[in-house]
């Protein structure tokens, strides 16, 4: 016996989700029309539910693929335990290299002996210059007139000369 | 039959058995492999664009990774998986919501695009049809949903969740996720109806 109309799609769409109050569930179970209807959008439903899946579906090689990315970009995330305690024998290490290279460095280049100096590009041209400087002060001592005297030096040695001239006229002139 | 993914125990032995870092390689790669199907599946659902999907997917796992110390085993790892997935869905669609709806609301061009890239995996013609056939039904069927409401919709009627489960991953209250998915189911159920009757039409 039906008990109302035929329940609305609203109804029968509460009734697919469980959630048809108790008049409409009642019509439902009851009525054959109104439950066909249910089973049809039960099918629709499946039907949805198959297409999303196949359209969702992917070949076995796409899904091996993205956990392969996911798992690349976990990796350098996780800190094994392996690393953790890395360090301590890379800093031993790194001592223990520091001071072979301490003990090799004397040998690759050993210190020279006081006897052969080696000069350096630097220390050559100093010693040059000094060279040329030795050798003008004992030029400068050599000469019999300092190298500053030497413009007063010929101004004299004129003055002398032109005196000396006119001394030898005058003396001339007398005796003529 | 999909394996399911009720199986927290990896993780909540990651999270609460060993320390906080001890997830082991193989126990995370168990996790991938058991999730990344149904994961995929519903943000292919949500954002509609298979790169993006692949993309967010790939994303929820790394941030599920980063934040094992958070999860407590409370809810499931499936659970837990969803609702990071959802959360960055949401996300990205906050973030290109003009964009998106731009390049997708309206287009054809999109649902041809995901036809080729299903219809590459089968080889008959008619496959094919029934392939494009099914998408453009599924489109426009989810097209008229709102993001929440397409969200509540694929977890209870492609992943076949409880009431209760789909408020634990969108944590909403169950009343709202049925008021959701009542409006969700009308909308949907008009629509591959009208579909039907087109086709019947023709």
């Amino acid at each position: 016996m039906q008990t109302k109309q035929h329940c609305n799609e609203d109804a029968i769409t509460a009734y697919l989700l469980g959630m048809a109050d108790r008049e409409d569930a009642n019509h439902v179970d009851a009525c054959l029309d109104c439950y066909a209807r249910v089973e049809r959008a039960r099918i629709e439903m499946e039907q949805l539910r198959a297409a999303t899946q196949n359209l969702a579906s992917r070949p076995e090689q796409f899904w091996d693929r993205q956990r392969r990315a996911i798992m690349e970009r976990v990796t350098p995330v996780q800190r094994t335990p392996f690393r953790r305690w890395l360090w301590v024998p890379g800093v031993v290490l790194g001592m223990l290299v520091l001071v072979f290279l301490l003990h090799l460095l004397p040998i690759l280049h050993p210190r020279p002996e006081p006897g052969d100096i080696v000069k350096t590009q630097p220390q050559q041209l100093q010693q040059d210059a000094d060279d040329l400087l030795l050798v003008e002060i004992q030029n400068d001592l050599q000469r019999p007139v300092p190298r500053a005297l030497e413009p007063a030096t010929l101004l004299v040695q004129a003055r002398n000369n032109i005196a000396q001239s006119n001394k030898r006229h005058t003396s001339g002139g007398v005796q003529e | 039959m999909e394996e399911t993914l009720d199986k927290p125990a990896a993780f909540a032995a990651a999270a609460q058995e060993h320390s906080s870092e001890g997830i082991s390689h193989e126990e995370f790669d168990e996790i991938v492999r058991l999730n990344q199907r149904r994961i995929y599946r519903v943000l292919l659902g949500i954002v509609r664009d298979s790169d993006l999907a692949d993309t967010l997917t790939q994303e929820c796992f790394l941030r599920a990774y980063r934040n094992r110390s958070r999860f407590r085993g409370e809810a499931k790892v499936g659970t837990w998986l969803f609702r990071i997935a959802i959360n960055l869905a949401r996300d990205h669609l906050r973030n290109r919501r003009l964009a998106f709806w731009k390049k997708f609301s309206s287009s054809e061009e999109y649902d041809l695009d995901l036809a080729e890239t299903v219809a590459d995996e089968r080889a008959t013609p008619e496959r094919h049809l029934l392939v494009q056939e099914q998408l453009r039904r599924v489109w426009q069927a989810l097209e008229e949903l709102s993001v929440r409401q397409r969200e509540v919709f694929l977890l209870r009627f492609i992943e076949e969740m409880s009431i209760e489960e789909i408020a634990g991953t969108t944590r909403l209250k169950p009343g709202t996720v049925k008021a959701h998915l009542f409006r969700a189911m009308s909308t949907v159920r008009r629509r591959v109806k009208e579909q039907y009757a087109d086709q019947a039409a023709l």
